[in-house]
C-alpha cells in the first residue's frame, strides 16, 4: 500500500512503480460493488485518500477544479454556499472520492434527470504508464490540446488507461425546491406503469426509484419500519426546480401516482419529511448487512419494458436456489440493482449465487440491456463481457487499454478477464 | 448460428422504444423525419438544428446545437451506434439502453472523429417527452444588460429547465437573448413571469416572438469556458462580420461569417484555436484549421486504426 501525500508524489511513484514493473491499481475509498480497486494480481495499492483538495470554485463559469481523492459529500459541502450543484450522488457519498466516480462513471437516484457523472467530466488529468502527465479537457470541457476527446474514453475506464490526479467538473445552480412522493403498489404491473407515466411526466422527475416487495417486506420486519403495508412495491419519486415551477406541478404528479393504483400518495417539500419518505430506500442497504452474513448487489439496466418479467425471472432464480433476493431499482433509468443474500462460509450459497448472476446477466443481454449501469465491470462481471459483446465487440474494446496500458500493469484482470499483467 | 451471423445479430435494428424513449435510426436521416417519427408517439429529439439535414450531417459541424443547454451535446443524446470501421467491417457500439458502465467509451469518443476511424450508420437516440407548450421570449437591451441577463440566468434554479439560452450576436447594436424551453400546457405563463422578472433585473425589454425551432449549421464552433463564450462571439463578430450565436449554457460560439463559406485570416483562426485549447475547449466546423496530432496522440490513433483494421 502506498498513500502520496499530493500530486507530485503520486506521478513520482507511478514512475517509479512502472520501473518497478509490478502491477498496481489506484484506490479511492473502496466503495466499488464490482471489485475494481481490488488487487487482483497482487502488487501494490495506491491510496489517493490524502489528494482531497478542492482547488478551485469558479460560481461564474460553473465549474469546480479537485484534486482525485476529494470525497464526493466534501465537494457538496463546498458548494452550497455558493448555491451551486454537483448532481451525481452514489449512495455512498459520504465516503466514496471523485477519482472512484469518475473511474467508474457513477450514477445515482437523480441521474434520471440529471445524468452521470461523465456529463459532468470537463477535464482530467491523468499520469499515463510512461510517466508523462496529461490534462484531456479542462474548465471548457472541449478537446483541449488534443485532435481527438481521449477523455471520453479514461471517464468510466476503471482505472486501466492511467492515474488521475485532478478533475474539472461542471457545476450547476442549486435546484431552489425539492419534493418528493412515495406511493405503495399492490403488483410489479401497477409500479410498472406508473414508472411509465412518470418518465415522461411534464414535471420531469429527478429520481423515480423503486422497491420490490420482498425489500419492503424486509424492511418492515426490522427496527427501521415505517409503517408502509407488506407486500407492496414502493414508487419513489422526486421534482425538483423553481419554486414557482414546481409547487404547480406537485398535484399533477401525486394525480399520476394514484391513478395507477397506489393505495396511498404520501408527499411533501419539508426536509424532515422527505427524509421520512426516503428512509425506507436508505435503510435498505444498511439492513442487508445485518441480516445475512454476506450480500451482493448486482448491476445491469433493462429496456424498461421488460422489468415486470426480468423481476420474475429474478425470483424464479433465487427461489430455486434457496437464495433471498431483495430488489431496488433506479427505476427511471431501467437500472436494476437486485440484492443476493447468503453466507459465503456455505460454498453452495455462494456458487448458487454465482449461477444467478451469470442466468441474470445472461437474460439482461437476451431483453436487450447491458451488463453495468452504473458500479462498472470491475473483475465482477468481466467473464460476461465476452458474450456480451461479441468476439469482435471484445476486440474493439480490448484495443484502448493495449494503447494506454499494453501489459496491463495497472489494475489487471479487470473489465476484461485478458487483461492479464506480465 | 454461425459467428457472423451472431455478430449480425448483434447490431442495432430500426426501432422506436416509447417506454424508453430511445430510437434506433440511420445515421442520414434528416432531423424532420426523426422528429416526425417520434411525435407520433409523443416525442422528440431535443437539439434543434436544419430540419432537412442528415443526423450525421449535423454531428460533421457541430457539437452542441440549440438544446444542449438542457440536454448537452450530441453525445449525451446518442446512446449506441452501428459503426462501419475503414476496414468496411460494422460493429455495433454502446446500448440501446440510456444508461451503462459496460467497458470504455467508445460512441462518445468515436462521435466527432472526423472518419479517422470510420463512420456511424445507424444510431440509437435519446428521445425526450414533448411538453405540448413552449414557452418563449426575446430580451433585448444594451451588453452590459445582456450580459447581466446571461449572468443571472447562469446562478438561476430556471437554468435547468430552459432547453436554450442562446445570445445572438447579428452586428452593433442589433444582439438579443433567445430563450426557449418545452413545457406542460398552462405552463408558458409561469416562465412567462420569469422572463419580464429576468428582464427587469437586468435592464433589458423582453418580447415574446414565434421564434422557428431550426436553425442553420455554423460555418465555425469554438468550445470554451462560458463568460469567454460570450465575449468571443462579439470579438468574432466585431473583427469579421458575419453572426454568432453564442449557447450561453455550453460555453459554445456558432459563427456565420457575411459570406457564406468565406474562410477567417490562418493567422487569427490560430489564435482561436489557441486561445481556446489553454481553456480546455477547442475549434470544430468546415473553418476550424485542420488539427494536427502531437507525436503522442499519432501514435495512440495508429495504434487503435491499425487494431481495429484487423476486425
Amino acid at each position: 500500500m502506498a498513500i502520496p501525500a499530493d500530486a507530485s508524489e503520486l506521478i513520482a511513484l507511478v514512475r517509479r512503480l512502472k520501473d518497478e514493473d509490478v502491477p498496481f491499481v489506484v484506490r479511492g475509498a473502496g466503495t466499488s460493488l464490482s471489485g475494481g480497486p481490488v488487487a487482483a494480481q497482487g502488487g501494490i495499492v495506491i491510496h489517493v485518500s490524502r489528494l482531497r483538495s478542492i482547488e478551485h470554485l469558479d460560481p461564474r463559469n460553473l465549474f469546480a477544479v479537485v484534486e482525485c481523492g476529494v470525497v464526493l459529500n466534501q465537494l457538496d459541502e463546498a458548494l452550497q454556499p455558493h448555491g451551486l450543484y454537483y448532481p451525481p450522488d452514489p449512495s455512498s457519498g459520504p465516503v466514496c472520492t471523485l477519482a472512484g466516480n469518475v473511474a467508474t462513471n457513477a450514477g445515482g437516484v437523480h441521474c434520471f434527470r440529471y445524468g452521470v457523472t461523465g456529463n459532468y467530466v470537463l477535464g482530467a488529468e491523468a499520469v499515463l504508464l510512461d510517466g508523462t502527465v496529461v490534462r484531456f479537457g479542462g474548465p471548457a470541457g472541449g478537446r483541449g490540446d488534443w485532435r481527438d476527446d481521449w477523455k471520453r474514453l479514461f471517464v468510466g475506464s476503471e482505472g486501466t488507461l492511467g492515474v488521475f490526479t485532478r478533475f474539472w467538473l461542471r457545476l450547476i445552480p442549486r435546484p431552489e425546491k425539492v419534493w418528493t412522493f412515495r406511493a405503495t403498489y399492490r403488483s410489479v404491473g401497477e409500479a410498472s406503469d406508473v414508472i411509465t407515466r412518470l418518465v415522461t411526466h411534464p414535471a420531469s422527475p429527478a429520481a423515480i426509484e423503486l422497491m420490490d416487495a420482498r425489500s419492503v417486506a424486509m424492511v418492515e420486519n426490522s427496527p427501521m419500519a415505517v409503517g408502509l403495508p407488506r407486500n407492496r412495491f414502493m414508487v419513489l419519486a422526486e421534482i425538483d426546480g423553481p419554486t414557482a415551477l414546481i409547487d404547480r406541478r406537485v398535484q399533477s404528479v401525486a394525480e399520476t401516482m394514484r391513478a395507477c393504483g397506489a393505495d396511498d400518495v404520501a408527499y411533501s417539500d419539508q426536509p424532515a419529511a422527505r427524509v421520512g419518505l426516503w428512509k425506507a430506500r436508505k435503510a435498505q442497504g444498511g439492513l442487508l448487512g445485518q441480516i445475512s452474513p454476506d450480500f451482493v448487489v448486482q448491476d445491469a439496466v433493462i429496456p424498461k419494458v421488460h422489468l415486470a418479467e426480468t423481476l420474475r425471472f429474478i425470483y424464479d432464480e433465487s427461489d430455486r436456489r434457496g437464495i433471498t433476493v431483495a430488489t431496488v431499482l433506479h427505476a427511471g433509468d431501467g437500472n436494476l440493482h437486485p440484492n443476493f443474500l447468503f453466507d459465503a462460509r456455505q460454498p453452495e450459497q455462494l456458487a448458487a449465487v454465482e449461477e444467478i448472476g451469470k442466468a441474470l446477466m445472461c437474460r439482461v443481454g437476451e431483453v436487450g440491456g447491458t451488463l453495468s449501469g452504473e458500479h462498472g465491470i470491475g473483475n465482477d462481471k468481466a467473464p460476461y463481457m465476452a458474450k456480451h459483446l461479441g468476439p469482435r465487440g471484445c476486440r474493439m474494446q480490448l484495443a484502448v487499454p493495449l494503447v494506454f496500458n499494453p501489459r496491463h500493469q495497472l489494475n489487471p484482470l479487470k473489465v476484461f478477464p485478458e487483461r492479464r499483467f506480465g | 448460428m454461425s459467428a457472423t451471423a451472431k455478430e449480425s445479430a448483434r447490431l442495432f435494428t430500426p426501432f422506436l422504444d416509447p417506454v424508453d424513449m430511445v430510437m434506433c435510426c440511420s445515421a442520414e436521416a434528416t432531423l424532420e423525419e426523426v422528429n416526425s417519427h417520434a411525435a407520433a408517439f409523443g416525442l422528440r429529439f431535443p437539439l434543434v438544428g436544419e430540419p432537412a439535414t442528415s443526423l450525421s450531417a449535423h454531428l460533421g459541424v457541430i457539437d452542441h446545437a440549440s438544446g444542449s443547454a438542457r440536454f448537452g451535446p450530441y453525445v449525451d443524446n446518442i446512446l449506441g451506434m452501428n459503426w462501419e470501421l475503414k476496414s468496411g467491417t460494422i460493429v455495433r457500439v454502446g446500448e440501446r439502453v440510456i444508461k451503462s458502465t459496460t467497458g470504455y467509451d467508445l460512441q462518445r469518443f468515436l462521435l466527432h472523429t472526423d472518419g479517422r476511424y470510420g463512420c456511424a450508420r445507424d444510431y440509437v437516440l435519446r428521445l425526450r417527452p414533448l411538453g405540448g407548450a413552449m414557452a418563449q421570449a426575446v430580451l433585448h437591451g444594451d451588453e452590459p444588460a445582456l450580459e447581466k441577463a446571461c449572468e443571472l440566468l447562469l446562478q438561476s434554479p430556471w437554468l435547468h429547465w430552459l432547453d436554450a439560452v442562446d445570445l445572438v450576436i447579428a452586428g452593433d447594436r442589433n444582439t438579443s437573448l433567445e430563450i426557449y424551453a418545452d413545457c406542460a400546457p398552462g405552463e408558458e405563463a409561469c416562465f412567462g413571469d420569469f422572463f419580464r422578472q429576468l428582464a427587469h433585473n437586468s435592464g433589458c425589454l423582453v418580447l415574446a416572438p414565434a421564434a422557428p425551432r431550426r436553425r442553420t449549421l455554423p460555418a465555425l464552433s469554438l468550445k470554451t469556458v462560458l463568460s469567454e463564450a460570450r465575449t468571443l462571439g462579439a470579438e468574432l463578430v466585431r473583427d469579421f462580420g458575419g453572426a454568432a450565436r453564442v449557447l450561453v449554457v455550453n460555453g459554445v460560439v456558432h459563427y456565420f461569417p457575411a459570406t457564406p463559406g468565406k474562410a477567417l485570416p490562418a493567422d487569427a483562426l490560430a489564435a482561436l484555436a489557441n486561445r481556446c485549447a489553454a481553456a480546455g475547449g477547442h475549434l470544430f466546423g468546415p473553418l476550424a484549421p485542420v488539427s494536427i496530432p502531437s507525436a503522442a496522440e499519432a501514435c495512440w490513433a495508429a495504434e487503435l486504426e491499425a487494431a481495429w483494421k484487423q476486425l
